[in-house]
């Protein structure tokens, strides 16, 4: 409805079309050197200003977080563009970029002359797709674009639903604007967020929700230790009545101490493993991401790699979606991160397979040892994982409670823990690496403490590769194997990538890698010394 | 024959520029050839110009150089210049030349009267087909200061080279890498600048250009057009920050090193 027409032409809601459609976003278009998009281009016959000085980085590491898990922010190192004509100034003084979306693409040189130097934009390579962090001001009337990953959209609130505090099940006025409860999986102890007495059906009764949607199950409630008996009934002393649906439960009396539950909440639509529980937080909660802001298939391997099932429960207090991710994430050392595309991804950096990568010597620009990150050196000799993690360690316990006690007032079971008899015989100094695992089962803590002990057992090291293959492709987590005439990488090596730096311009790729033992291809031939090559290079197999 | 260089852009100052029967496209308009960026282009959807230039008054141009362009060898050009501004009487007129441009030369052309000619209106013909869309970064022209002493010998051209070529030490492997564009350039020196040039046309290149803009250095205004196209330089004639300075080296002359790199 731009324009006006007859009367009654128009129901008299009608909006207009500025109404409806996003207003004053303005694409920037800026090149290292002007480029122009051909007729058949979308957008077709736009010019991309030359405004960037020296080249962009583009990197990201998992290093920190490897052995112990988390986020990983990719950064754009504060590339700098030309602002002397001013244009940037609103960006800078108003903010009006950060949080937007930012492509980065490369086209190949072919045809100098031609505007869009012979490579058409649909033909460019996406060297990264992320959101804009900031832009400030910089000497010589120049401006910094610092541009980071979509894991920048998890800094968000995990929780949108917020109690009124308007009585009932919306509580009292004391939590009024705290989130509702979230519980993923299976969660042992948990402290329920009481509403207050609401009637629900069987009179006013003291209620508890465990959950923000439906549960499968409240397996167990405590007053001080002390279980009730579910009924499906009016509840009465010593009894409580689960409300799935709604995922609340009823006591029949008032507590008198301390009250915590068992719940089994599930992770909505996806599998209760650490995979899963990251994918119901960001896509059902926080940031709400849709399937195409994933990268699904990652998710998919992590449940393959990291297979244990988990739980994790946060009460009505604030958290956001980064903090909630951190959690589960430090819990089996797993990662998570964005990827070059625009789309969240996770990896496990412990996970076995196939080499994705092959970089031999006549494409290794350069390679030095690098020291490994505090967190792993000097290699522990014990690997502890925690399980079943209880939620409300109780210190007022009724004397009545005589099974579980000790369950109940622990912060969890285990640890489970594995010991590497090489490392424990080679090196004096014996550290312990301890994950809060939030496994629900003591085998799926014992399996990840077997893999992280593995990959100690191995004797890993870290390097540092330079090269100009496989240029925007290579994602942290990718296995892959290096062969290299020195610092004994002559038969070749498996290794995970931890880090990577890709300079765009400059045709350069920096990896950061740490040896694995269990990248399974390419081959392996044994050589007649015994040894295991790949085969990288036919004249290190030589 | 004589070296020249073009200093004084009077289309920079022109009062109109405009399209005469074609159209150039609305996303990359003919304000892009005011952008001092060559890569900024205007383009024509349909591979052929009609650009018609008002200067606003009568003024000297020699030279016409159409810089950072699409055009290929076999593209047509046609300059016409003069006071009438139906172009049935003409001060100059090129007639329809082949381009004869490539990359190599940056896609520039360039056009030189051998002497000069007074005028105020300018219609540029171009029809480049084969490509089709003709791109063009910048339109300069004006008058050209054709030096009275030639350039003395040790006279250098070549091209920056801004490509990588990282060798790994030890294994011996290397990974060249090629930049965007190898720029042309070129040092020479003017050993005779005469005080009449040093007061007049140097002094206005200073005033002029600054070490901001951007000039045609002609190394030869006899030169094919082919040879004009790859050896003109279009780029600036003095470094921010160093003396730009003309030294009194004999009784009679000044004295002056350039050193020029193109503006890609």
């Amino acid at each position: 409805m731009e324009n006006f027409g007859p009367a009654n032409s128009y129901p008299p809601t009608s909006l207009p079309g500025s109404f409806a459609a996003v207003q004053g976003i303005t694409v920037l278009r800026m090149a290292s050197a002007g480029y122009a998009t051909s007729s058949a281009d979308d957008p077709a016959d736009t010019a991309y200003s030359p405004r960037l000085y020296g080249d962009i980085s583009v990197s990201q590491s998992a290093v920190d977080a490897f052995g112990i898990g988390g986020r990983v922010a990719m950064g754009i190192a504060e590339f700098e563009v030309a602002n002397a004509d001013s244009a940037l100034n609103n960006l800078i003084a108003y903010g009006t970029a950060d949080g937007r979306n930012a492509v980065i693409r490369v086209v190949p040189v072919t045809a100098l002359q031609a505007s869009n130097y012979g490579s058409s934009l649909g033909s460019a390579t996406l060297a990264f797709r992320g959101v804009v962090q900031r832009v400030d001001g910089g000497a010589k009337q120049r401006a910094r674009i610092t541009i980071t990953d979509m894991s920048e959209r998890l800094a968000t609130p995990l929780q949108v639903r917020k109690y009124a505090g308007t009585g009932g099940v919306e509580g009292d006025a004391s939590l009024t604007g705290a989130p509702h409860p979230v519980a993923l999986g299976d969660v042992f102890n948990v402290t329920p967020v009481f509403l207050g007495n609401v009637e629900l059906g069987d009179g006013a009764l003291p209620t508890y929700a465990v959950n923000y949607r439906a549960v499968t199950g409240i397996s167990a409630v405590r007053m001080r230790g002390v279980e009730q008996a579910s009924t499906g009934s009016a509840p009465t002393v010593g009894q409580y009545k689960p409300w799935l649906s709604s995922g609340m439960f009823q006591l029949g009396s008032s507590a008198d101490g301390v009250v915590s539950c068992d719940v089994e909440a599930g992770a909505g639509d996806y599998s209760a493993t650490t995979g899963g529980l990251i994918r119901s937080l960001i896509q059902d909660l926080g940031p709400q991401l849709a399937d195409a802001d994933i990268q699904i298939e990652a998710f998919e391997l992590m449940d393959t790699d990291i297979p244990g099932a988990v739980g994790w429960y946060r009460g009505a207090e604030e958290i956001t979606a980064a903090a909630a991710v951190d959690e589960i994430l430090a819990g089996s050392g797993a990662v998570l991160c964005g990827g070059r595309a625009g789309t969240v991804r996770t990896f496990d950096p412990f996970a076995a397979g196939d080499a994705q990568f092959a970089l031999a010597s006549g494409t290794i620009l350069d390679l030095e040892p690098v020291s490994k990150p505090p967190g792993i050196s000097p290699l522990p000799h014990k690997v502890a994982v925690d399980w079943a993690r209880n939620w409300t360690p109780l210190t007022d316990m009724a004397a009545v409670v005589t099974t579980d006690r000790r369950r109940l007032t622990s912060p969890a079971s285990g640890p489970v823990r594995v010991t590497s008899p090489g490392i424990t015989t080679r090196v004096l100094q014996q550290r312990e690496l301890r994950l809060p695992g939030l496994f629900t089962a003591e085998s799926g803590a014992s399996d990840r403490a077997a893999r992280i002990a593995a990959y100690f057992e191995a004797s890993p090291r870290m390097f540092r590769v330079t090269t100009d293959r496989y240029l925007g492709r290579i994602e942290a987590g990718d296995l892959g194997a290096i062969a290299y005439p020195a610092y004994g990488l002559d038969a070749g090596v498996g290794v995970v990538v931890l880090a990577w730096e890709e300079l765009l311009a400059g045709r350069r790729l920096v990896l950061t890698v740490s040896t694995v033992p269990w990248v399974t291809i390419p081959p392996l031939v044994t050589g007649g010394d015994g040894l295991d090559y790949f085969i990288l290079d036919t004249d290190v197999v030589a | 024959m004589a070296a020249a260089i073009l200093y004084d852009d009077v289309i920079a100052g022109a009062v109109f520029i405009g399209d005469l029967g074609t159209a150039a496209t609305g996303t990359m308009p003919l304000s892009n050839l005011a952008d001092p960026q060559p890569r900024v282009r205007t383009r024509w959807a349909g591979g052929v110009a009609s650009i018609y230039i008002d200067l606003g008054a009568e003024k000297v141009v020699a030279c016409l150089a159409l810089i950072s362009t699409n055009l290929e060898a076999s593209a047509d050009v046609q300059w016409r210049f003069g006071n009438d501004a139906g172009f049935s009487f003409n001060e100059y007129d090129t007639g329809a030349v082949f381009a004869v441009t490539s990359a190599a030369a940056n896609g520039n052309v360039i056009l030189v009267n051998p002497t000069s000619a007074s005028g105020r209106y300018m219609l540029i013909d171009i029809a480049s087909i084969g490509s089709g869309v003709l791109d063009i970064g910048r339109i300069v022209a004006g008058p050209l200061w054709r030096l009275r002493y030639a350039p003395a010998y040790g006279m250098e051209e070549g091209r920056q080279m801004l490509d990588r070529r990282d060798r790994n030490e030890l294994t011996g492997a290397e990974f060249p890498v090629k930049a965007v564009m190898n720029p042309r350039t070129t040092r020479f020196n003017l050993p005779l600048i005469t005080t009449a040039e040093a007061t007049a046309e140097h002094r206005a290149i200073l005033d002029t250009l600054g070490a901001t803009g951007d000039a045609l250095w002609v190394p030869n205004d006899a030169l094919s057009q082919s040879e004009l196209n790859r050896r003109c330089i279009w780029g600036g004639v003095a470094q921010p920050g160093s003396a730009a300075v003309a030294a009194r080296s004999n009784f009679i002359a000044h004295s002056r090193g350039f050193t020029m790199t193109e503006r890609g």
